[in-house]
């Protein structure tokens, strides 16, 4: 292509984006502008938000859906964890409180049944492991 | 469950729809310009304005972080995206290969640049080059002849590339008189695909 024609060219996009920048400029441009086409804007403005709600939901969903999963995964890793942690003949409750800053006092967890024990620590050790996840990405 | 919702409420959706489908369906109209008027709207394997429009809206909402507001605002990346989109499957259509090629080889994003900007090498791509441009230019400048606003902004906008708050303090027009002469371009416009398409095409 010329120069001359390259010119030209490039001079008939600027009008043709300030024609469309015109008609889109405001809601009731662009109203205007699509009424003039024949376009039922009533229905097409009620379609198309019907259509951004049901994709955000489908988006939430699967977000929904991808946490639910990293919380489950994180949850297997302490429990196993914990388990590990319990059977464990260095296990010293005193240190384990100060060491990850446990509310409870170690005298209180000294005198839990093994199983409320492992299901305490097992809700903070899931909680612990999936925000050094979020932390890292 | 309430930051999730806000990502749809922050922005008038309404009126975006509204502005992208009016934007791809000036788009899809470009064909007028080479095919004549009746062909205009049979494109893209039948995909509609609202079509492109919607496809661009799905595409923030999944991605909603590559949206950067120091780029531009919502709608123009949504214009470039739609703009983008349109190009990309012109090039692998079936309809695209019995007529001309579309370069859409080379990555024009240049991430440094605005919405704005970017779309512009995309929307050069929708017009094939051997379109008389000359002939479509002298045409405007004899509908606008004698209109001085028109002339204007016509001349800062295609020539100097001049921004509307730029024409209006050069040109010392007022907002109103800038806006006025913006729409009486916009009907040469229609008026100038609608004649070079009855002429059977601007080639």
């Amino acid at each position: 292509m010329t120069m001359n024609k390259e010119n030209s060219k490039k001079e008939f996009v600027k009008f043709f984006l300030l024609s469309a920048e015109t008609a889109c400029l405001n809601k009731e441009a662009a109203e205007e502008f699509l009424k003039e086409e024949g376009i039922d804007t009533e229905k097409l403005v009620s379609e198309g938000l019907k259509q951004i709600k049901q994709m955000q939901l489908q988006i939430n969903a699967r977000k929904t859906e991808r946490e639910m999963e990293a919380v489950r995964q994180m949850s297997e890793k302490a429990t196993e964890w914990v388990n590990e942690l319990l059977n464990s003949k260095r296990l010293s409750l005193k240190e384990l409180v100060e060491q990850e800053e446990l509310t409870m006092s170690f005298r209180n967890l000294e005198v839990m049944s093994q199983d409320d024990l492992k299901a305490i620590l097992i809700k903070h050790f899931s909680l612990k492991f999936f925000n050094e996840k979020e932390q890292r990405r | 469950m309430s930051n999730e919702i806000n990502n749809i409420d922050e922005h008038d959706w309404e009126e975006l729809i509204l502005q992208l489908t009016t934007f791809a369906k000036i788009c899809a109209e470009r064909k007028a310009w080479f095919r004549g008027g009746k062909s205009a709207t049979t494109f893209l394997g039948g995909k509609l304005a609202r079509d492109y429009a919607m496809e661009a809206i799905a595409r923030y909402l999944e991605e909603p972080e590559k949206f950067d507001a120091e780029k531009g605002d919502l709608r123009k990346y949504l214009e470039y995206n739609l703009v983008r989109n349109l190009v990309r499957n012109d090039a692998n259509s079936s309809e695209n290969k019995c007529t001309f090629d579309i370069a859409c080889d080379t990555d024009k994003d240049d991430d440094s640049l605005s919405y704005a900007e970017r779309l512009e090498p995309y929307v050069n791509e929708l017009f094939p080059d051997n379109i008389d441009f000359a002939a479509i230019s002298d045409f405007v400048s004899q509908e606008i002849k004698g209109d001085e606003d028109a002339e204007n902004v016509f001349l800062a906008k295609t020539t100097y590339d001049m921004k509307p708050r730029e024409i209006m303090d050069e040109f010392k027009m007022s907002s109103k008189a800038y806006n006025n002469a913006a729409r009486r371009l916009q009907t040469v416009y229609k008026n100038a695909r609608q004649h070079f398409s009855e002429k059977g095409t601007a080639v």
